[in-house]
């Protein structure tokens, strides 16, 4: 979902003025996924930097692509590092909570004993809680108790901050880790802005499935995810504290992934970037008067979602997804174009494309058309877009005619941009690049919103 | 005037008619420099504002060449049709001459449209590449 957000946010989805600090808690230290969403939060981050750089100053938010900050609470905090390495480690569960020192007739060893598995207890922190919610409340609430980035929260949480909480609710971290996070904030007592900040969350019912653990060796089985959500839904209904509480999810388990914990491969999914829009839906309102509960439908159940079977509530979403694709396709051929006006006017030639930050742009948008790839072909599968040939461009957006035939509209609406802006406030030729490109695509695509 | 009309010298009324056919053309000259400076602006003035402000990527050298030629041919044409609407060239050479004539006032407006490229890429607003920034 984290991933989903920051796509959108590249993509120009309004984060209403709010910087985000997402921390990320998963004491799966290993997982290549949440490798990449690091790696990816910092690409954001410095593609953001660049756009707002201005020698020794810094310039306001653009408006359109990567128009919200985005901040890791250790850079907040002029840490190092943040919940990377503080959210887990190789300690054994059984360790942990200290089975060992228990008499074996010590009825808090036959408690232990009724509440966990054998597996549960040899399993090492540092791999998540797989799917075990009863693991994760209790050492959960410690990690964020004890981490430096709680603590660093608390003291750079300040008014008018938002707090807002993703987890799913069919899983092990997620699933034990909302209430107990939201507890802890309301219950900081010590401090009043923390304890009454506006709060959130999503919570994402159950919207995939795993292959049949028997055969993986997996401790983690689908199968459970349902019952496990009635159970969690049926906690959270009497001790859910947040303002805005979201729910994503589908009816039935869709997609079926690998059945493999180390690696987690899953693809990018529709109910993800559901859940994602839950937070820029919730930055926008105002504190209820009492507790506001929010889902979101699609017009049709199909297989493969576009504009009119999603409904008239996701054409931001798909306006913002469609505004990117067509900066992709400034960002794969303007390098090539010899005699594009702005090479001259705003000194966009070879070198500004070999530069640092246009790179980085590169590098996030093979990122970004990976995630819409996935999204795309998943199932079930987003897929509002025709992305095929530059040359027929006023198809792009299922089910509506663009006005910009081919690529050449976009281009001249970006040289009119460039033409247009007659400030002399900075000479950042990567924000004129960001600036001019959105203004362009933007002039076309507002026609979705229709 | 001596080099078309010494030709005539044996004959007075030929030699009269050369004459008055090199002192007609003499008559529309200012005419045809000024065909020579409406076609090179003019050109230059479509290729910079309205045909750039429309897609297609008009802004390439390639479509600035395919306007220097436009404007060459409409100059030699309208001159030429200019010249044989105004003067006849029934005299022997007199065809010869005033395609000369258009032919160079062809590259006289292709000669402007070159200079107001030139002033345009340096001073004034356009969607084009600005191929003469100096």
């Amino acid at each position: 979902m984290m991933k989903s957000i920051t796509m959108l946010m590249a993509s120009g989805m309004s984060t209403s003025g709010f910087t985000v600090v997402p921390v990320i808690l998963d004491p799966h230290l290993d997982l290549e996924e949440k490798k990449n969403l690091h790696s990816l939060i910092e690409s954001y981050e410095e593609i953001y930097r660049h756009s707002v750089n201005n020698g020794t100053s810094t310039l306001n938010s653009l408006d359109g692509f990567f128009n919200s900050e985005m901040l890791t609470i250790g850079e907040l905090n002029e840490q190092l590092n943040d919940t990377q390495q503080a959210a887990g480690n190789t300690e054994k569960f059984r360790s942990y909570i200290n089975v060992a020192n228990l008499g074996a007739d010590n009825v808090n060893n036959y408690f232990v004993q009724t509440l966990f598995s054998n597996k549960n207890l040899n399993n090492p922190l540092s791999v998540g809680f797989k799917g075990n919610p009863n693991v994760g409340t209790v050492v959960l609430g410690e990690m964020i108790e004890g981490a430096d980035w709680f603590k660093a929260f608390k003291t750079k949480c300040e008014k008018d901050d938002r707090v807002f909480i993703i987890s799913s609710i069919f899983g092990g971290t997620g699933a034990s880790g909302y209430p107990l996070l939201e507890k802890k904030i309301r219950g900081a007592s010590d401090n009043p802005t923390v304890k009454n900040a506006l709060m959130g969350a999503v919570t994402v019912l159950p919207y995939y499935g795993l292959k049949d653990p028997t055969t993986t060796g997996s401790d983690i089985d689908s199968a459970n995810f349902y019952t496990k959500t009635k159970a969690a839904l049926a906690y959270y209904q009497n001790t859910v504290q947040s303002d805005y509480l979201y729910y994503a999810g589908e009816k039935t388990l869709r997609q079926v992934y690998e059945n493999d914990e180390k690696k987690q491969e899953d693809t990018a999914n529709f109910i993800e970037l559901v859940a994602a829009s839950a937070l820029f839906d919730f930055l926008k309102r105002e504190r209820p008067d009492r507790k506001q509960y929010m889902t979101r439908a699609i017009d049709d159940d199909v297989e493969s979602l576009d504009l009119v079977t999603m409904g008239s509530g996701y054409k931001e979403i798909v306006k913002c997804v469609a505004d990117y694709m067509i900066l992709r396709t400034f960002i794969q051929n303007l390098p090539n174009e010899k005699y594009f006006p702005l090479k001259k006017n705003r000194g966009l030639d070879g070198g500004f494309y070999k530069d640092a930050a246009f790179q980085s742009l590169v590098r996030f948008t093979e990122k970004y058309y990976q995630w819409y790839y996935e999204l795309s072909t998943n199932k079930r599968a987003f897929a509002p877009l025709h992305y095929d040939s530059i040359k027929q461009m006023d198809g792009w957006v299922k089910t509506i005619d663009l006005d910009a035939k081919d690529d050449s509209y976009y281009l001249l609406r970006m040289i009119e941009a460039s033409n247009r802006y007659t400030k002399k406030d900075h000479s950042n030729k990567f924000r004129f690049f960001l600036q001019f490109a959105y203004e362009a695509i933007n002039g076309y695509t507002q026609k979705i919103m229709k | 005037m001596t080099e078309f009309c010494a030709p005539f010298q044996n004959n007075e009324s030929l030699y009269q008619q050369a004459r008055a056919f090199w002192g007609k053309l003499e008559g529309i000259s200012t005419i045809l420099l000024i065909i020579a400076v409406v076609i090179g602006v003019l050109f230059a003035v479509i290729y910079y504002k309205p045909y750039n402000n429309k897609p297609g990527r008009h802004y390439t050298p390639k479509y600035w060449v395919i306007f220097l030629i436009i404007t060459f041919v409409v100059a030699f044409l309208l001159t030429l049709g200019f010249e044989y609407i105004s003067v006849a060239p029934h005299l022997k050479g007199a065809m010869l001459l005033e395609t000369k004539i258009a032919l160079g006032n062809g590259i006289y407006a292709s000669a402007l449209y070159f200079i107001v490229s030139v002033l345009w890429c340096n001073a004034l607003p356009t969607n084009a590449y600005r191929l003469f920034e100096f």
